[in-house]
């Protein structure tokens, strides 16, 4: 029984020394583990330090990888022109794996062991929940620049600020397209059954539908990673919509989805994604032509004529071989944002959480993503209200095409049926 | 006898004062996801260490407790229950709510599930997880489907509010606690030995009079409250699910993991196992990058090849057999 | 009124007919021994007594009551105990664990299994191995421990498959001679055993089946001259033996 005794207390010390331990390398510093540094090794007192918290492990990883990528070249830039006041700015990545129990021990170990000014993320709706708890239980300002669930900023949390638009708003763009142009009397809706999927229908279709008096003549949920979607689509073709509505998670979603399309020759008059799957370059990639002429409503892509945007997209397509969409816009967008927050708290001699979080409040800014300003309105609390917009995939180009103001291309529209490309 | 209760004693009074000296709260966060992985573990032992009826399913019941717990929480008629105790004791109840639940269902599977064993057992509980899972997602006017749910109110157990770490702390080493305590006094009772006569050997367990069937779904519900305790308290704790965060099959695998690790058939060898995995896992995450689930992986893979009895099944083998030189030391001296 | 009745005893698996409308009885107090070639179909007729299988048809009546149908832990709960053939000890665990187990099915707590086991363990002479885990005794002694575990769950009726298989001269010796103060002690027996000389030196009555039939029932003198019995089954065997 003393042995037990002994094992107890030698597990206890093997937990703080590792818990100590992983805190040891975290501040030290390089480039091995989970750090993303930004180069020169500078001392705490040169260093301001922020973290995130992503999925770079699990099947969400092309996306943590996407916001990683961001930073990067945000974080240069940003050091590049002067840092903070001087000081470095350096973010620290802890994978969440997309879960939420994950990201929650990610994020306290950002906020205990790292000791970091901010936190940004974290992708999924779900694990943002769960980061913006633990983050808002230790008064720590959060950056959302993606989960789009919009409870997130419906909780009353009044140190979760949110970049992006809200699911809700994701189909804003859409709205404006059908009520101007195709002026719809009926909508299927095929959805991924998540948090994501539920939370752009509810807030978004749904509630554009009803408050219009158009009828939803279908609403099909697909768990994500499905192969066949024909008995799905063939559902629909028989409720015979005017447009079908389309929620994937992920870009193979998105591509088995529109194959399906094809294989049944059913066209109707758009078929329009809700970023995600859709908005990713992957689509293109993987589903060649079938990509082509599909819509996606989504966060802006950005301002393309600004001249930071065409920057960033080119260094990224230099760096990483493929040009920007929304999630490394609002990557790059968050840096600026945290970057502008940090510099006026440091200048109010005050670069601390609460600083930073005052800052924060008062950030009324143009970013590539277009204006930033967190706003209370309609029950949620620092929101962002970003544009939406629609797009449309044109020859393995996503071109944004509606609203007008912020259009580069004209939109095809109807659909051009499969039969006759 | 008597040494052995003090060093209990004593190692229970440890981990009661611990939150006093410890500020780090990623630290005491450690403590908090080792004792619920001791819990996974005493859970999944019952039934798969203990009994032999290897599960694959184990979310389900974690799942059915972490609903339970966020529905007796949120729902204005549930809610209305926790009135006998002014709201003071609603988080407590809505686990036990979730454990009940759980109970409920495991005795409408259990003669069910029990028709099969072995690898086929196995399947079908899994079977039966995918089914919750798929419920949890189509339910909707109960679960919320896919959007899960969020717990936005913090709920408090009399004086203390569920607000920082240290009361989670207290809460999951009482339930931590009162769980190892729960499998002991099983396991020393008939109840206990008859679980180890089935694994052992289901024919002639029935042969020696042993209600097999009636043992197993006592101690598949038993098991199965286990998990639901986990689950209510992953509720609280986390603050959100979802049905993809809370019967997915990642949880009955952690769970397997914890105890093979640990030490199949043990009391001890869950508590090992979570420390070492919960541990391990931390650390791999800061030296290895992303790839730290892959060393993970091969680290189990290790295990289950060198000691298949698990770490503490390990040491004890090695305890016994120095034991064992000492004492023939002894009597040739 | 005999023990145990059994009437018109059939199994069939699928096709197979493994047991055809065998009917014995076995009275209180006496030892029956059960023989027959391989595939006679005597196990399964043990496993239908004990309650490991149901019947396809017939009836089994212990002490005037119909068991037949009724599950293993409940006929072992009437009165009726039963050895393995290939032998099923509980690997793990020590012997007298193996043993107190079958007592607890029986008693109020542990602490009278205890007792019902150490009587059973010195009963049958293994308080040598009390010990020891089941996983490492040697085959005499599991057969051995199948016994004691048996009596552990203080049966009025015991069903011995086979205690002798595998078993050196000398090990046979001491298991006729237990299963002998067995039968003293009051416990009625039925065995099934290839050893014929040992089990003519305990049966009182001997049954014989071939191919799931009953061909033959009388003293062990009378069975050793049965010529249907000599043809079909002593004939190879007991020639062999002698």
């Amino acid at each position: 029984m003393k042995k037990f005794f002994v094992l107890l207390l030698a597990m206890l010390m093997v937990v703080s020394v590792a818990a100590c331990g992983s805190q040891g390398t975290s501040s030290e510093g390089g480039n091995e583990g989970e750090q993303q540094q930004n180069g020169q090794g500078s001392s705490d007192g040169d260093t301001v330090t922020i973290g995130a918290v992503l999925p770079m492990t699990g099947p969400a990883a092309t996306f943590g990888k996407k916001f990683e990528q961001a930073y990067t070249i945000a974080i240069e830039k940003v050091n590049e022109e002067g840092g903070i006041n001087g000081k470095t700015l350096r973010i620290i990545i802890e994978d969440s794996q997309e879960k939420a129990n994950i990201g929650m021990t990610a994020a306290e170990k950002l906020i205990n062991n790292d000791e970091v000014l901010a936190i940004l993320g974290a992708r999924a709706s779900g694990t943002t929940y769960a980061v913006a708890k633990v983050a808002s239980q230790n008064n720590m300002p959060m950056l959302v620049e993606h989960g789009s669930s919009d409870k997130i900023t419906q909780s009353g949390w009044e140190n979760v600020f949110r970049l992006n638009p809200t699911a809700g708003m994701y189909t804003e763009g859409m709205q404006a397209f059908l009520t101007d142009i195709v002026k719809p009397e009926s909508i299927a809706v095929i959805r991924v059954d998540n948090l994501f999927g539920e939370s752009v229908f509810e807030y978004g279709t749904k509630k554009y539908a009803e408050a219009n008096g158009i009828e939803i003549v279908a609403d099909e949920k697909f768990q994500g990673g499905t192969v066949d979607f024909k008995p799905i689509v063939a559902k629909v073709k028989e409720a015979n919509p005017d447009v079908v509505v389309i929620t994937a998670g992920n870009e193979n979603d998105a591509v088995q989805v529109t194959k399906a399309f094809k294989e049944l020759n059913y066209t109707p008059k758009a078929i329009i994604g809700t970023g995600a799957g859709h908005a990713v370059q992957g689509f293109h990639e993987q589903g060649g032509d079938l990509a082509q002429y599909i819509m996606t409503t989504g966060p802006w892509h950005g301002d393309k004529k600004n001249e930071e945007w065409q920057w960033f997209n080119e260094e990224f397509n230099k760096r990483y071989g493929h040009y920007i969409g929304e999630h490394e816009a609002e990557g790059y967008a968050a840096i600026q944002v945290m970057a502008d927050a940090l510099r006026r708290a440091d200048e109010a001699g005050e670069l601390t959480r609460d600083g930073v979080m005052k800052a924060l409040d008062e950030t009324d800014m143009d970013t590539i993503f277009g204006h930033v300003k967190f706003e209370d309105f309609d029950g949620y609390t620092n929101q962002n209200k970003s544009v939406s917009e629609l797009s449309q995939w044109i020859d393995g180009k996503l071109m944004s095409v509606y609203p007008e103001e912020i259009a580069e291309t004209e939109y095809v529209y109807p659909l051009t049926p499969w039969d006759q490309r | 006898m008597n040494r052995q209760k003090s060093y209990i004693a004593l190692s229970i009074v440890v981990l009661l004062l611990l939150p006093l000296f410890i500020k780090n709260q990623f630290l005491l966060h450690m403590f908090i996801l080792i004792f619920l992985g001791v819990i996974y573990g005493q859970s999944w032992n019952l039934l798969g260490g203990f009994t032999g009826q290897i599960s694959f399913g184990h979310a389900l019941f974690f799942g059915i407790g972490a609903y339970g717990t966020a529905k007796f929480l949120t729902s204005d008629s549930l809610s209305k229950i926790g009135v006998i105790f002014n709201h003071q004791a609603d988080p407590i109840l809505a686990i036990i709510f979730g454990g009940l639940m759980t109970i409920l269902v495991t005795f409408l599977m259990g003669t069910i599930i029990f028709r099969l064993s072995g690898p086929y057992f196995g399947l079908g509980t899994l079977a039966m997880a995918e089914i919750g899972l798929v419920i949890a997602m189509n339910l909707k006017s109960v679960t919320n489907g896919g959007e899960g749910i969020l717990l936005l109110d913090t709920p408090s157990i009399g004086p203390f509010e569920l607000m920082g770490k240290t009361s989670f702390y207290y809460l999951i080493l009482v339930l931590m606690l009162l769980t190892v305590f729960f499998v002991y006094q099983i396991m020393r009772r008939k109840m206990g030995y008859f679980l180890l006569a089935i694994r052992e050997d289901n024919q002639a367990a029935e042969a020696m009079g042993v209600p097999t069937k009636r043992y197993k779904i006592l101690a598949l519900m038993a098991s199965a409250f286990l998990s639901a305790l986990a689950g209510g308290f992953y509720t609280l704790y986390v603050g959100f699910i979802s049905p993809h965060d809370v019967f997915s099959v990642h949880t009955s695998v952690e769970m397997i993991f914890i105890t093979i690790v640990g030490g199949v058939g043990t009391l001890m060898g869950p508590v090992v196992g979570a420390v070492v995995l919960t541990v391990l896992s931390e650390v791999f995450k800061s030296y290895f990058d992303n790839a730290y689930l892959i060393v993970y992986g091969l680290l189990l893979i290790l295990v289950i090849l060198y000691m298949p009895e698990g770490i503490y099944g390990y040491l004890k083998k090695k305890w016994n057999a120095r034991k064992k030189v000492m004492a023939d030391a002894d009597v040739a001296s | 009124m005999p023990m145990l009745q059994v009437k018109d005893l059939t199994k069939q698996f699928g096709g197979l007919t493994a047991v055809s409308k065998v009917s014995f009885s076995v009275n209180e107090g006496e030892v029956l021994g059960l023989i027959g070639p391989n595939g006679a179909g005597k196990t399964t007729c043990f496993n239908m007594i004990a309650g490991a299988m149901n019947p396809t048809k017939g009836q089994i009546e212990f002490e005037g009551q119909r068991i037949d149908g009724l599950q293993a832990h409940q006929i072992s709960q009437k009165g009726i105990a039963r050895t393995f053939q290939i032998v099923k000890p509980l690997r793990n665990l020590s012997v007298f664990d193996n043993v107190m187990i079958a007592a607890l099915s029986k008693s109020k707590d542990i602490s009278q299994a205890r007792e019902i086991a150490q009587e059973v363990i010195d009963f049958t002479g293994i308080h040598d191995l009390a010990k020891k885990g089941a996983g490492e005794l040697s085959i005499g002694n599991l057969k051995r421990l199948e016994v004691a575990r048996a009596l552990a769950t203080l049966p009025r009726l015991l069903l011995l498959d086979e205690p002798m298989g595998g078993l050196n001269g000398k090990e046979v010796d001491q298991a006729i001679e237990l299963i002998l103060k067995i039968n003293k002690s009051g416990k009625t027996v039925v065995i099934i055993e290839h050893i014929m000389k040992a089990l003519m030196q305990v049966s009182d009555r001997i049954v014989v089946l071939a191919q799931g039939e009953k061909i033959a029932e009388g003293t062990p003198e009378a069975i050793s001259k049965n010529e249907a019995v000599i043809t079909a089954y002593l004939g190879e065997e007991y020639h062999a033996q002698s």
